[in-house]
Parts: structure tokens; C-alpha cells; sequence
């Protein structure tokens, strides 16, 4: 980590010298000037200071004038003004000018000089870094072109996203982003979008999983008229439509196999044909797919065509879940409060100490988009102790992590009650609304994947899953049959 | 000097803190334990050398007091104007002697503790130098031409003293800047005690010193 740059503008060579000593062994690393002529001087030329420790009484340019100009040449400098003493209209003209701090220079036995001026180092760290953070958010959320930066992808887990995003996003190359549902895969794909120079076009988005295979190819390639009941009109796809621009394809994984074979033409030709049409339409457009589910399992199943894996799969993305990138998660809370607090005319209430902490030991199963549905709600009820409530409980009764294997659909929605964005749908049925039957039905359902997995992973040797899971050799047998596992038709052999 | 007690107390408590602290600061981090050798005795050197700050304090406040309450006098010496400022060139080098006509020159100042007059001159010219720290610095001799009869000696950059235009924006030096008031207060005080006045502009320090009567 780059330790923080101080600078130290005092005309007394022995005060910079010992100050120097003493926030060196603190860590920083410190540049000194003895007058504000120099400061300003030095503010002309990167890297800019993180803090600057500003003498009151200086010859030539006095702290006062040395700090209005700073703060002139550069707005968001943070100024802690130091003095032999504290005279109160001298106080209030720094702060007017916009120092952060005003603190007296150490001259104590205890130490508490000391102390009082690295806590107003360490305010306005915190000080420049939440200003930093809030522009960088801002211009997010206000959606401005040259103002935009992506909130996620500070964490190491994300540097390989990022790092590729970079590489990738000004070519036409076609991506394959996967990871577990709600970790910001369209995000990403958006980004690639607005990096590439397709920006200026459409970016269209076809989720593979919400249509049958029939209406899915008229939406992805579009229709002639009269080609099936109730096609009145013609109409162009999703593919025409995101001509010169960028196509997400949401839950590749789910697209039938008939349409595997279609798009794998398209990827081919450049071309689409709508349904009820023999004629190729040619477009040029830059495909990004996406998917939760391993692809190379599918194949190797007969689920997914090999030929069409390799055709998106050019570059393969993995992104993370949230609870690899944890250092993430009060960022994006930030991000997303500033956001629902201006959609819904909410004030942007922090967290607390204890909320951010709920925040961070909370898993994530729904991972991003959970976060931001439990940070939406937040903002919408201002009510912290349910929210905190909400991920406690979630903690103590947590869902099982959504595993990138296929697998049934999820059995429960996400633990954390979520604002209803639209996304999912009611459930009509009281047991469905019944928490308890919802996380033993939970329960069951991680149980009962788990053991399936140990036991294929040991070729259903039920000794060696049991211990891998940590369970009796009985135990697991009750838990196979709770679960309705039946090992009857495996090639069982339970030999130690 | 009942207005100036005060002000030298608190000029001579703001003065103190610096070393203070410095002293503070460097035993505090010894004791922390958590430095080489090579800066230990690093930090024992300065904190000597801020000892001796606080000596030459506690001699300024002697000073000041014995020469505002009269203890201290000049003496029935007598010096020349060009011998007392051919002396400030070497006590406060580098001071270049701008300009020093022959009549200024051959000016006898009378009744004056040259040691004591040295070292106020020294002390103005180490204001003129932290004002104006780029410019290089010099002293002019000059004789003013009225009664009563009197020789000035004019510190500050060179430039300034041959005729140039200011360039410090005209904004006049201040006898009360931070870090080296009470040397400052000790020179004022031993210029009233030998009848001179002390002015300053926006680049220079004038002290004008009355000369024996008419030669």
C-alpha cells in the first residue's frame, strides 16, 4: 500500500526536522517547504500532497495567504493549519479558508500534541479520501460520459477484471463473462460497451432464460409477417437492433440447443435471417454472453455445442463473487445509497458502525444485487435496526452460496428481505411466505446438493463423502434419505 | 516598558515552545525504543542544538531586561560608521557592502556597546534575510543631509539597496514575525538605548545612529 504524502511548510528547519522524524516512523512519507512560495511551487508538479501541515507564522507569505492560494491551485488539498498557539480569529479564518484542522504544535510531556496532530492527519485522510470517493460516485450516478468510473473492481480478487476489461474493451473481440447470479456481469458487459467505440450504438440485452425457445429466436433475430400465428407485422431482432453496437446475451446457458446452432451461424456470418425469412440480413455487432452455469460441464453433458463455446468464449471474464471482494461491499454501499436516496428523494443516511459491520459478516449469497436490494430497502424505510436485523438473522440462518454447478432452481429467495424491484415474483402461496418452511426448504436444498456433490466427487463411495462432509457414515445415510438420494442405482462401494 | 513586558513574555513563551516540543518530541520517540543507533545519536545532536536555542533565549531575556531597565548602557566608546558595518559583513555574512560614501565612512559614532550594536544590526539583517530568503543581501551607508547629524544604515537585498524597484508587492517588514521576536525585541531595545531609530520598509531595515557633534 503507498503510504500517504504529507507535507510539512514550516520556515523553522528544527520543528520540520523532528516532525519529519517523528511521521516518518509513523509511516508517511513527508516532503517539507520552508515557505508557502515553495508549497505553491511544488503544488505545480504531480504528485499532489495528500495532506499538507500548514505553519501559521511564516516570513514572506503567511499560513493564511500560503493557504488561500493552495487551496486555489488545488480545491481539493486538505490543510491542516499548525501554530504555536490558538488565537480564535486566526482559527476561524483557517477554517473559512478551508483548512480541515487547526492544531497547536506538540510541546507537551504526555504526548498529547502528538497525538491531536496525527488524529487530524488521520481526519483528513478519511477527509480526502470519502471527498475522492463521493466525486468519483457522483459522476457516476449523474451518468456523465467523461465522469463515469466503474464503483467496483478496487479489490484484488477484481484486478483481473479489471485488468481485462482494459485490455478487451476497445476491440470487437467476444467475451464470455461468468460467475455466480447478481456479482455485476451486465455491469461489466455495460462497461465494455461504453468503453468500445461502438459507445454512440445501441446496447441491447437478450436474457436467454426468460422466453421459450420459439419466441427467443423471433426476439433475437426478429420476424417476417404471417411467419406464425399472431405475427402481424414484420419486426427486426434484437440483433438488428444492436446493429453497430453491443449485444448481451443474459443466461447463455439456458439458450435451447436449436438456437445454439442459429446463433453459431450469426457468430459465423455476420448475418441473421428472421423467422419466416430466407434472407440474410448482415450486422455488425459485438457479442458479449454471459452465464452463471460452467459452460465445459454443459458440453461435457451434451447441453451446450462445443463449436459455439469456443465462439464466445474468445475471452472468458470469471468475476467474482461479493464474498471474495469484501473490501468492496461498503464502496458499493455507498454508491448505491447516494443513488436511492436521489431516485427516491430519501436523505443519504450512513450507516452505523454496527450496520457497516453487519454489512461486512454477512455472505452474500445473492451477491451484488442482494446488497443492493437490501440497501435500496434502507434507503426507502430509514429504518437501520430492521436492516440491521435483516442481515443478522440471514447470518445466523444463511443460504447456501449459489454454486456455479447446475443445479435445481434456487428453493428460497434470498434470505435478506428484499425491496420488490420488480425482478422477482410474488409467491402466492402461504408456505411460501412462511420464513421457517423457506429455510428448512433452504436447508434441504443445500443438504441435499452437497451430498450429492461429495458423493460424486468419491464415485459414490459414501464413507469418504460422509467424511468429507464432516458427518457419520449413518448420519449421511439419514441425510440421503431425508433428502430422497437413493445410492441403489450407483456403483456404490463404501470401502474405507 | 510596561506595554513591551507582556508583549516579551509572550513573544519569549511562543519562543520557548519550539525547542520545547522538539526536545519532547525527540525523548519521546528514544523512549519508544524503535530507532537505530545511528538516529539516536542523530536525535541527541539536535536535541543539543535546541538546548542551545533555549540558552540563547534565557541570554535574550537578560539581555532585554538589563538594557530596558538601564543595567546595560553604551559604553564611552566610540566606532566608525564603515569599521561597524565592515564588522556586520563578517558577523552576518553573506552581507555585501552595497554602497559606503567616503564621508559616511570617516562618521564617528559615539557612546555605544559595539558588541551589544553588532548584534542588534545582525539581528535586523536575519529578518531581512527570512523576509526576502532568494535575494542576496546588503548593507549602504549613507549620511543624511539635515541636521541633526546622523548616519543611516540601510539592510536588505542588493538590488533594493542600488535603486531597484520593491518587489515584495509593498508589503512592509514586520519587526513582529514568528521564531525570532525576542532577538528582535533585544535590538530594538539596545538602538533606544543608544538614541537610534529604527524603520522599516518594504525591502529594507533602516537604523539611523546619531554621530558626534560637528567634526
Amino acid at each position: 500500500m503507498t503510504p500517504a504524502r504529507l507535507a510539512i511548510v514550516d520556515d523553522d528547519p528544527a520543528f520540520v526536522g523532528y516532525l519529519k522524524t517523528l511521521l516518518t516512523s509513523r509511516g508517511y512519507e513527508v516532503a517539507s517547504h520552508p515557505s508557502g512560495a515553495k508549497l505553491l511551487e511544488a503544488l505545480k508538479r504531480p504528485p499532489l500532497p495528500d495532506v499538507v501541515l500548514l505553519d501559521v507564522l511564516m516570513p514572506g507569505m503567511n499560513g493564511l495567504e500560503t493557504l488561500r492560494a493552495a487551496r486555489e491551485a488545488a480545491p481539493g488539498l486538505q490543510v491542516v493549519m499548525l501554530s504555536g498557539n490558538q488565537v480564535p480569529a486566526t482559527i476561524v479564518d483557517a477554517v473559512r479558508a478551508g483548512a480541515v484542522d487547526y492544531v497547536v504544535k506538540p510541546d507537551d510531556p504526555d504526548g498529547l500534541g502528538e497525538a491531536a496532530l496525527e488524529g487530524a492527519i488521520r481526519n483528513a485522510l478519511e477527509k480526502r479520501t470519502l471527498t475522492t470517493e463521493v466525486a468519483r460516485l457522483r459522476a457516476q450516478v449523474t451518468d456523465e460520459p467523461d465522469g463515469i468510473q466503474v464503483c467496483w473492481g478496487t479489490s484484488p480478487a477484481m484486478r483481473p477484471v479489471v485488468t481485462m476489461v482494459d485490455r478487451v474493451a476497445d476491440s470487437d473481440v467476444t467475451v464470455l463473462l461468468s460467475g455466480e447470479s447478481g456479482v455485476g456481469k451486465e455491469v461489466i458487459a455495460r462497461e465494455l460497451h461504453r468503453r468500445s467505440p461502438r459507445r454512440s450504438k445501441n446496447f441491447v440485452k437478450v436474457n436467454c432464460a426468460a422466453l421459450p425457445a420459439d419466441l427467443l429466436e423471433s426476439e433475437m433475430f426478429g420476424h417476417e409477417r404471417g411467419a406464425f400465428t399472431g405475427a402481424e407485422a414484420t419486426r427486426i431482432g434484437k440483433f438488428e437492433y444492436a446493429h453497430e453496437g453491443t449485444i448481451l446475451l443474459d443466461e447463455i446457458g439456458e439458450m435451447p440447443a436449436a438456437l445454439q446452432a442459429k446463433l453459431l451461424h450469426v457468430l459465423q456470418d455476420n448475418a441473421v435471417t428472421k423467422v419466416g425469412s430466407n434472407r440474410l440480413v448482415p450486422v455488425d455487432v459485438r457479442v458479449i454472453a454471459a452465464t452463471n452455469r460452467p459452460l465445459d460441464q454443459m458440453i461435457r453433458a451434451g447441453q451446450f455445442r462445443e463449436d459455439l463455446y469456443y465462439r464466445l468464449q474468445v475471452i472468458e471474464i470469471r468475476v467474482p463473487a461479493l464474498r471474495e471482494r469484501r473490501s468492496e461491499i461498503l464502496p458499493l454501499v455507498e454508491f448505491f445509497l447516494i443513488k436511492y436516496a436521489a431516485s427516491y428523494g430519501r436523505p443519504v443516511t450512513r450507516p452505523s458502525a454496527r450496520m457497516r459491520d453487519a454489512l461486512l459478516a454477512y455472505t452474500w449469497p445473492g451477491n451484488v444485487r442482494e446488497l443492493e436490494n437490501v440497501v435500496k430497502r434502507f434507503v426507502i424505510l430509514q429504518d437501520e435496526a430492521l436492516a440491521i436485523a435483516d442481515l443478522e438473522r440471514a447470518r445466523v440462518e444463511p443460504l447456501p452460496a449459489p454454486s456455479a454447478a447446475p443445479a435445481a432452481p434456487p428453493a428460497a429467495a434470498p434470505s435478506v428481505p428484499a425491496a420488490n424491484d420488480g425482478s422477482t415474483s410474488g409467491r402466492g402461496s402461504s408456505e411460501a411466505t412462511n420464513l421457517p418452511a423457506l429455510a428448512r426448504q433452504a436447508a434441504l436444498s443445500a443438504e441435499r446438493e452437497a451430498i450429492q456433490q461429495a458423493l460424486e466427487s468419491f464415485r459414490w463411495n459414501r464413507r469418504k463423502a460422509a467424511k468429507l462432509l464432516g458427518v457419520s457414515y449413518k448420519t449421511l445415510l439419514n441425510k440421503m434419505k431425508e433428502c430422497g438420494i437413493s445410492g441403489s442405482d450407483q456403483p456404490a462401494s463404501d470401502a474405507h | 516598558m510596561q506595554v513591551e513586558c507582556p508583549k516579551a513574555l509572550r513573544i519569549l513563551a511562543h519562543e520557548l515552545r519550539s525547542p520545547l516540543g522538539i526536545l519532547q518530541g525527540y525523548l519521546r520517540l528514544l523512549q519508544e525504543g524503535r530507532v537505530d543507533r545511528e538516529s539516536e545519536m542523530n536525535m541527541v545532536s539536535l536535541m543539543l542544538k535546541e538546548t542551545g536555542r533555549l540558552s540563547t533565549l534565557a541570554r535574550q531575556a537578560s539581555d532585554l531586561a538589563a538594557w530596558r531597565s538601564g543595567d546595560a548602557r553604551p559604553e564611552p566608546a566610540e566606532v566608525s560608521a564603515r569599521s561597524l558595518i565592515d564588522r556586520l559583513a563578517e558577523t552576518a555574512a553573506p552581507l555585501e557592502i552595497v554602497s559606503a560614501p567616503e564621508e559616511a565612512n570617516q562618521a564617528i559614532i559615539p557612546a555605544v556597546h559595539v558588541t551589544s550594536l553588532l548584534e542588534a544590526l545582525g539581528a535586523l539583517a536575519a529578518l531581512a534575510r527570512r523576509e526576502m530568503p532568494e535575494a542576496p543581501l546588503g548593507v549602504s551607508l549613507s549620511l543624511p543631509p539635515a541636521p541633526p547629524r546622523s548616519v543611516t544604515i540601510s539592510i536588505g537585498p542588493t538590488a533594493a539597496l542600488s535603486g531597484a524597484p520593491a518587489s515584495s508587492g509593498g508589503k512592509t517588514l514586520s519587526l513582529d514575525s514568528g521564531g525570532h521576536g525576542l532577538a528582535l525585541m533585544v535590538a530594538a531595545a539596545v538602538l533606544d538605548a543608544h538614541a537610534a531609530s529604527l524603520t522599516t520598509t518594504a525591502e529594507s531595515v533602516v537604523v539611523t545612529l546619531p554621530l558626534r557633534g560637528p567634526s
